[in-house]
Protein backbone atom coordinates (compact mmCIF):
# COMPACT_ATOMS: atom_id res chain seq x y z
CA UNK A 1 0.00 0.00 0.00
CA UNK A 2 1.82 3.31 -0.79
CA UNK A 3 0.83 7.16 0.94
CA UNK A 4 -1.99 8.70 -0.51
CA UNK A 5 0.49 12.03 -0.19
CA UNK A 6 3.86 11.35 -1.29
CA UNK A 7 3.24 7.25 -2.50
CA UNK A 8 6.32 6.05 -0.54
CA UNK A 9 5.05 2.97 1.47
CA UNK A 10 2.32 3.88 4.04
CA UNK A 11 2.92 2.59 7.55
CA UNK A 12 -0.93 2.85 8.17
CA UNK A 13 -4.11 2.32 6.81
CA UNK A 14 -6.88 4.74 8.26
CA UNK A 15 -10.55 2.36 7.24
CA UNK A 16 -12.36 5.24 8.08
CA UNK A 17 -11.00 7.96 6.26
CA UNK A 18 -10.14 5.51 3.50
CA UNK A 19 -6.70 6.76 2.99
CA UNK A 20 -2.81 5.13 3.75
CA UNK A 21 -0.33 6.87 5.00
CA UNK A 22 3.65 7.10 5.50
CA UNK A 23 4.67 7.76 9.15
CA UNK A 24 5.54 11.43 8.14
CA UNK A 25 2.55 11.85 6.45
CA UNK A 26 0.30 10.37 9.19
CA UNK A 27 1.75 12.54 11.90
CA UNK A 28 1.24 15.71 10.02
CA UNK A 29 -2.37 14.45 9.64
CA UNK A 30 -2.85 13.57 12.92
CA UNK A 31 -1.08 16.50 14.53
CA UNK A 32 -3.15 18.98 12.08
CA UNK A 33 -6.68 17.72 12.83
CA UNK A 34 -5.82 17.99 16.74
CA UNK A 35 -4.52 21.37 16.08
CA UNK A 36 -8.28 21.80 14.26
CA UNK A 37 -10.17 20.71 17.58
CA UNK A 38 -8.11 22.60 20.05
CA UNK A 39 -9.21 26.02 17.68
CA UNK A 40 -12.31 25.51 16.65
CA UNK A 41 -13.38 24.58 19.86
CA UNK A 42 -11.70 27.31 21.03
CA UNK A 43 -10.07 24.56 24.00
CA UNK A 44 -7.31 26.95 24.83
CA UNK A 45 -4.52 29.32 23.29
CA UNK A 46 -0.52 29.69 23.41
CA UNK A 47 -1.10 32.28 26.57
CA UNK A 48 -2.75 30.02 28.67
CA UNK A 49 -1.32 27.59 31.17
CA UNK A 50 -2.64 24.15 30.60
CA UNK A 51 -2.30 20.91 33.21
CA UNK A 52 -2.34 18.07 31.40
CA UNK A 53 -3.82 14.89 33.28
CA UNK A 54 -1.44 11.65 32.76
CA UNK A 55 -1.90 8.09 33.36
CA UNK A 56 1.62 6.90 31.58
CA UNK A 57 -0.50 5.20 28.54
CA UNK A 58 -0.52 6.21 24.96
CA UNK A 59 -3.39 8.52 24.84
CA UNK A 60 -1.89 11.17 27.84
CA UNK A 61 1.49 10.97 26.87
CA UNK A 62 1.01 11.61 23.66
CA UNK A 63 -1.23 14.67 24.32
CA UNK A 64 1.45 15.98 26.34
CA UNK A 65 4.42 15.36 23.48
CA UNK A 66 2.09 16.97 21.07
CA UNK A 67 1.12 20.29 22.69
CA UNK A 68 5.16 20.64 23.88
CA UNK A 69 6.04 20.15 20.34
CA UNK A 70 3.08 23.06 19.06
CA UNK A 71 4.81 25.11 21.50
CA UNK A 72 2.23 25.28 24.45
CA UNK A 73 2.79 25.95 27.82
CA UNK A 74 2.40 22.64 29.66
CA UNK A 75 2.98 21.22 32.96
CA UNK A 76 1.87 16.96 33.73
CA UNK A 77 -0.43 15.44 36.12
CA UNK A 78 0.28 12.26 37.21
CA UNK A 79 -1.70 9.94 40.26
CA UNK A 80 0.20 7.26 41.72
CA UNK A 81 -3.28 4.90 42.50
CA UNK A 82 -1.12 2.66 44.09
CA UNK A 83 -2.14 -0.44 42.27
CA UNK A 84 -0.43 -3.49 42.63
CA UNK A 85 1.93 -4.13 39.68
CA UNK A 86 0.64 -1.80 37.32
CA UNK A 87 1.13 1.76 39.24
CA UNK A 88 4.99 1.91 39.99
CA UNK A 89 5.16 0.50 36.22
CA UNK A 90 3.29 3.84 34.56
CA UNK A 91 4.71 6.09 37.04
CA UNK A 92 8.40 4.80 35.87
CA UNK A 93 7.54 5.38 32.10
CA UNK A 94 6.16 9.22 33.37
CA UNK A 95 9.30 9.89 35.49
CA UNK A 96 11.35 9.00 32.17
CA UNK A 97 9.36 10.99 29.24
CA UNK A 98 9.62 13.69 31.65
CA UNK A 99 13.23 13.30 31.60
CA UNK A 100 13.71 13.02 28.10
CA UNK A 101 11.74 15.43 26.89
CA UNK A 102 12.32 18.05 29.87
CA UNK A 103 8.51 18.53 30.78
CA UNK A 104 7.30 19.57 34.36
CA UNK A 105 5.76 16.87 35.98
CA UNK A 106 3.65 16.83 38.90
CA UNK A 107 3.32 13.41 40.93
CA UNK A 108 1.08 12.96 43.22
CA UNK A 109 0.46 9.30 45.18
CA UNK A 110 -2.50 8.67 47.44
CA UNK A 111 -0.71 6.64 49.22
CA UNK A 112 1.22 8.91 50.79
CA UNK A 113 -2.11 10.42 52.81
CA UNK A 114 -4.01 7.07 53.01
CA UNK A 115 -1.56 4.41 53.36
CA UNK A 116 -3.51 2.41 50.71
CA UNK A 117 -3.77 1.98 47.16
CA UNK A 118 -7.19 2.62 45.33
CA UNK A 119 -8.33 -1.16 44.98
CA UNK A 120 -7.81 -1.86 48.74
CA UNK A 121 -9.53 1.12 49.98
CA UNK A 122 -12.48 0.60 47.11
CA UNK A 123 -12.91 -2.88 49.20
CA UNK A 124 -12.84 -0.88 52.73
CA UNK A 125 -15.93 1.46 51.72
CA UNK A 126 -17.54 -1.28 49.40
CA UNK A 127 -17.36 0.60 45.96
CA UNK A 128 -16.43 -0.58 42.41
CA UNK A 129 -12.94 0.66 41.91
CA UNK A 130 -13.06 2.50 38.37
CA UNK A 131 -16.09 4.40 40.25
CA UNK A 132 -13.90 5.29 42.82
CA UNK A 133 -11.12 5.90 40.96
CA UNK A 134 -12.52 8.54 38.99
CA UNK A 135 -14.19 9.97 41.75
CA UNK A 136 -10.44 10.51 43.40
CA UNK A 137 -8.51 11.76 40.31
CA UNK A 138 -11.85 14.34 39.17
CA UNK A 139 -10.84 15.58 42.66
CA UNK A 140 -7.45 15.67 42.75
CA UNK A 141 -6.81 16.95 39.18
CA UNK A 142 -9.35 19.53 39.93
CA UNK A 143 -7.32 20.39 43.16
CA UNK A 144 -3.73 20.67 41.25
CA UNK A 145 -5.30 22.85 38.60
CA UNK A 146 -6.20 25.60 40.65
CA UNK A 147 -2.79 27.65 39.45
CA UNK A 148 -3.87 26.92 35.87
CA UNK A 149 -6.10 28.16 33.03
CA UNK A 150 -7.78 24.60 31.71
CA UNK A 151 -7.16 21.20 32.14
CA UNK A 152 -6.86 18.73 29.08
CA UNK A 153 -7.05 14.89 29.36
CA UNK A 154 -6.12 12.07 26.90
CA UNK A 155 -9.69 11.21 26.27
CA UNK A 156 -10.15 9.72 22.51
CA UNK A 157 -12.76 9.20 20.25
CA UNK A 158 -13.03 5.09 21.42
CA UNK A 159 -13.42 6.38 25.14
CA UNK A 160 -16.42 8.89 23.96
CA UNK A 161 -18.03 6.73 21.52
CA UNK A 162 -18.35 4.06 24.63
CA UNK A 163 -19.18 6.60 27.19
CA UNK A 164 -22.14 7.88 24.86
CA UNK A 165 -23.30 4.55 24.32
CA UNK A 166 -23.31 3.54 27.77
CA UNK A 167 -25.32 6.99 28.42
CA UNK A 168 -27.66 6.27 25.72
CA UNK A 169 -28.37 2.34 26.73
CA UNK A 170 -29.35 4.03 30.48
CA UNK A 171 -30.85 7.24 28.37
CA UNK A 172 -28.98 8.81 31.10
CA UNK A 173 -30.32 12.69 29.82
CA UNK A 174 -27.98 14.49 32.59
CA UNK A 175 -24.80 12.82 31.39
CA UNK A 176 -25.83 12.95 27.90
CA UNK A 177 -26.00 17.09 28.24
CA UNK A 178 -22.34 16.92 29.97
CA UNK A 179 -20.94 14.85 27.73
CA UNK A 180 -18.88 16.96 25.05
CA UNK A 181 -15.48 17.53 24.51
CA UNK A 182 -14.87 21.06 26.45
CA UNK A 183 -16.68 21.38 29.67
CA UNK A 184 -16.80 25.01 30.61
CA UNK A 185 -15.50 26.32 34.07
CA UNK A 186 -18.20 26.19 36.79
CA UNK A 187 -17.09 28.47 39.79
CA UNK A 188 -14.13 26.70 41.23
CA UNK A 189 -14.44 23.16 38.77
CA UNK A 190 -11.83 24.37 35.94
CA UNK A 191 -12.17 24.23 32.08
CA UNK A 192 -11.86 20.69 31.34
CA UNK A 193 -10.92 19.90 27.88
CA UNK A 194 -10.48 16.85 25.35
CA UNK A 195 -7.90 17.56 22.49
CA UNK A 196 -8.04 14.16 21.18
CA UNK A 197 -12.14 13.69 21.07
CA UNK A 198 -11.66 13.39 17.35
CA UNK A 199 -8.75 10.69 17.43
CA UNK A 200 -9.34 7.22 16.88
CA UNK A 201 -7.58 4.81 20.21
CA UNK A 202 -5.53 3.14 16.77
CA UNK A 203 -4.71 6.53 15.93
CA UNK A 204 -3.40 8.09 18.85
CA UNK A 205 -1.35 4.47 19.27
CA UNK A 206 0.46 4.50 16.39
CA UNK A 207 1.48 8.59 16.94
CA UNK A 208 2.50 7.64 19.87
CA UNK A 209 4.86 4.93 18.78
CA UNK A 210 5.84 6.77 15.88
CA UNK A 211 7.05 9.31 18.03
CA UNK A 212 9.16 6.78 20.24
CA UNK A 213 6.88 7.53 23.20
CA UNK A 214 7.50 4.84 25.70
CA UNK A 215 4.02 3.73 27.32
CA UNK A 216 2.33 1.58 29.41
CA UNK A 217 0.97 -1.09 27.06
CA UNK A 218 -0.67 -3.07 30.31
CA UNK A 219 -4.04 -2.53 30.81
CA UNK A 220 -5.32 -1.39 34.37
CA UNK A 221 -5.58 -4.85 36.33
CA UNK A 222 -9.13 -3.20 38.01
CA UNK A 223 -10.14 -2.69 34.58
CA UNK A 224 -10.10 -5.69 33.25
CA UNK A 225 -13.50 -6.21 33.44
CA UNK A 226 -14.86 -2.72 32.61
CA UNK A 227 -17.86 -1.78 30.59
CA UNK A 228 -16.63 0.51 28.59
CA UNK A 229 -14.03 -2.47 27.26
CA UNK A 230 -17.15 -4.36 26.31
CA UNK A 231 -18.67 -1.46 24.87
CA UNK A 232 -15.33 -0.57 22.80
CA UNK A 233 -15.30 -4.20 21.61
CA UNK A 234 -19.27 -3.45 20.29
CA UNK A 235 -18.42 -0.60 18.50
CA UNK A 236 -15.13 -2.04 16.88
CA UNK A 237 -17.40 -4.47 15.27
CA UNK A 238 -19.90 -2.20 13.67
CA UNK A 239 -16.92 -0.22 12.91
CA UNK A 240 -15.30 -3.35 10.91
CA UNK A 241 -18.75 -3.82 8.98
CA UNK A 242 -19.10 0.37 8.52
CA UNK A 243 -15.93 1.94 8.61
CA UNK A 244 -16.29 5.00 10.02
CA UNK A 245 -19.34 4.29 11.97
CA UNK A 246 -17.73 5.41 15.64
CA UNK A 247 -17.07 8.71 14.50
CA UNK A 248 -20.69 9.50 12.42
CA UNK A 249 -22.07 8.20 15.78
CA UNK A 250 -20.43 10.46 18.07
CA UNK A 251 -19.78 13.66 15.46
CA UNK A 252 -23.95 12.77 14.90
CA UNK A 253 -24.46 13.10 18.88
CA UNK A 254 -22.32 16.77 18.79
CA UNK A 255 -24.33 18.35 16.14
CA UNK A 256 -27.70 16.73 17.61
CA UNK A 257 -27.12 18.70 20.94
CA UNK A 258 -26.55 21.87 19.21
CA UNK A 259 -29.69 21.57 17.11
CA UNK A 260 -31.77 20.10 20.30
CA UNK A 261 -29.36 20.94 23.32
CA UNK A 262 -30.28 18.54 26.46
CA UNK A 263 -31.16 20.37 29.72
CA UNK A 264 -29.14 19.19 32.24
CA UNK A 265 -31.26 19.02 35.85
CA UNK A 266 -29.05 21.48 37.91
CA UNK A 267 -29.08 20.54 41.60
CA UNK A 268 -27.35 23.68 42.81
CA UNK A 269 -23.96 23.10 44.03
CA UNK A 270 -22.75 24.67 46.77
CA UNK A 271 -19.27 24.27 48.18
CA UNK A 272 -18.29 21.75 50.71
CA UNK A 273 -18.11 23.09 54.02
CA UNK A 274 -15.01 21.15 54.76
CA UNK A 275 -12.66 21.96 51.82
CA UNK A 276 -14.20 24.52 49.51
CA UNK A 277 -15.03 22.21 46.47
CA UNK A 278 -18.27 22.20 44.56
CA UNK A 279 -20.90 19.77 45.42
CA UNK A 280 -24.01 19.47 45.81
CA UNK A 281 -24.27 18.21 49.46
CA UNK A 282 -23.20 20.06 52.18
CA UNK A 283 -20.06 17.39 52.75
CA UNK A 284 -18.19 16.23 48.82
CA UNK A 285 -17.71 13.12 48.16
CA UNK A 286 -13.97 12.80 48.36
CA UNK A 287 -14.05 14.16 52.13
CA UNK A 288 -16.92 11.79 52.94
CA UNK A 289 -14.56 9.19 51.74
CA UNK A 290 -11.39 10.82 53.87
CA UNK A 291 -13.61 10.20 56.68
CA UNK A 292 -14.76 6.95 56.49
CA UNK A 293 -11.04 5.63 55.92
CA UNK A 294 -10.14 7.65 59.17
CA UNK A 295 -12.82 5.64 60.93
CA UNK B 1 7.98 -16.65 11.06
CA UNK B 2 7.89 -15.04 14.80
CA UNK B 3 4.87 -13.39 16.26
CA UNK B 4 5.29 -11.27 19.45
CA UNK B 5 2.51 -10.51 21.81
CA UNK B 6 3.59 -8.18 23.80
CA UNK B 7 0.33 -8.00 26.38
CA UNK B 8 0.61 -11.81 26.52
CA UNK B 9 4.09 -11.94 26.83
CA UNK B 10 4.16 -14.60 24.17
CA UNK B 11 6.11 -15.08 21.48
CA UNK B 12 4.45 -17.49 18.66
CA UNK B 13 6.35 -19.51 15.74
CA UNK B 14 3.72 -19.74 12.68
CA UNK B 15 4.30 -20.95 9.20
CA UNK B 16 2.23 -20.72 6.13
CA UNK B 17 0.67 -16.83 6.65
CA UNK B 18 0.92 -14.60 3.93
CA UNK B 19 -0.14 -11.20 5.19
CA UNK B 20 -1.09 -8.96 8.04
CA UNK B 21 -4.62 -9.25 7.14
CA UNK B 22 -4.56 -13.27 7.50
CA UNK B 23 -1.99 -13.36 10.48
CA UNK B 24 -4.49 -11.22 11.77
CA UNK B 25 -7.39 -13.49 11.13
CA UNK B 26 -5.32 -16.11 12.53
CA UNK B 27 -5.38 -14.55 16.07
CA UNK B 28 -9.20 -13.36 15.61
CA UNK B 29 -8.16 -9.77 16.28
CA UNK B 30 -9.71 -7.09 14.39
CA UNK B 31 -8.11 -4.45 12.60
CA UNK B 32 -9.13 -1.55 14.39
CA UNK B 33 -7.66 -2.91 17.61
CA UNK B 34 -4.01 -3.93 16.88
CA UNK B 35 -0.90 -2.21 15.55
CA UNK B 36 1.45 -4.62 13.51
CA UNK B 37 5.00 -3.88 13.27
CA UNK B 38 7.60 -5.24 11.65
CA UNK B 39 10.27 -5.38 14.42
CA UNK B 40 13.20 -5.25 12.11
CA UNK B 41 12.83 -2.83 10.27
CA UNK B 42 10.98 -0.74 13.54
CA UNK B 43 8.16 -0.08 11.28
CA UNK B 44 4.57 -0.44 11.24
CA UNK B 45 2.88 -2.26 8.46
CA UNK B 46 -0.92 -2.39 6.59
CA UNK B 47 -2.72 -5.19 6.22
CA UNK B 48 -2.19 -6.06 2.86
CA UNK B 49 1.64 -6.33 3.04
CA UNK B 50 2.88 -9.35 2.27
CA UNK B 51 4.83 -11.25 5.35
CA UNK B 52 7.73 -13.86 4.67
CA UNK B 53 9.27 -16.52 6.97
CA UNK B 54 12.28 -14.69 8.16
CA UNK B 55 10.31 -11.67 9.54
CA UNK B 56 9.41 -10.71 13.17
CA UNK B 57 6.26 -9.12 14.00
CA UNK B 58 5.01 -7.70 16.62
CA UNK B 59 1.24 -7.32 17.23
CA UNK B 60 0.32 -4.53 19.74
CA UNK B 61 -3.24 -4.33 21.16
CA UNK B 62 -4.31 -0.51 21.34
CA UNK B 63 -7.88 -0.29 23.21
CA UNK B 64 -7.50 0.47 26.83
CA UNK B 65 -10.28 0.79 29.71
CA UNK B 66 -9.93 4.75 29.66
Amino acid sequence: MKCKVCKDKAEIYLRSHNIALCRKDFIKFYERRVMRSIEKLKMFTRGDKILVAISGGKDSLGLLHLLQKLEYDVTGYYINLGIDGYSDVSQNKVKAFSHSRGILIIIEDIRVAWDSGIGELAKRVRRPPCSLCGMVKRYLMNRAAVKFDVMATGHNQDDETATLLGNLLRWDEGYLARQSPVLKQKGSLKKRVKPLSFITERESAAYALMEGIDYIMEECPLAKRATSLFYKGILNQLEERMPGAKSRFFNGFLEYQKSHPLVEEEEPLVACVRCGYLTTSEVCNFCRLEEKIKH
Amino acid sequence: MKVLLPLENMAIEVKGIKTVGHLLNQFSLKEEEVLVINTRESRLITHDENLEEEMEIKIVKVISGG
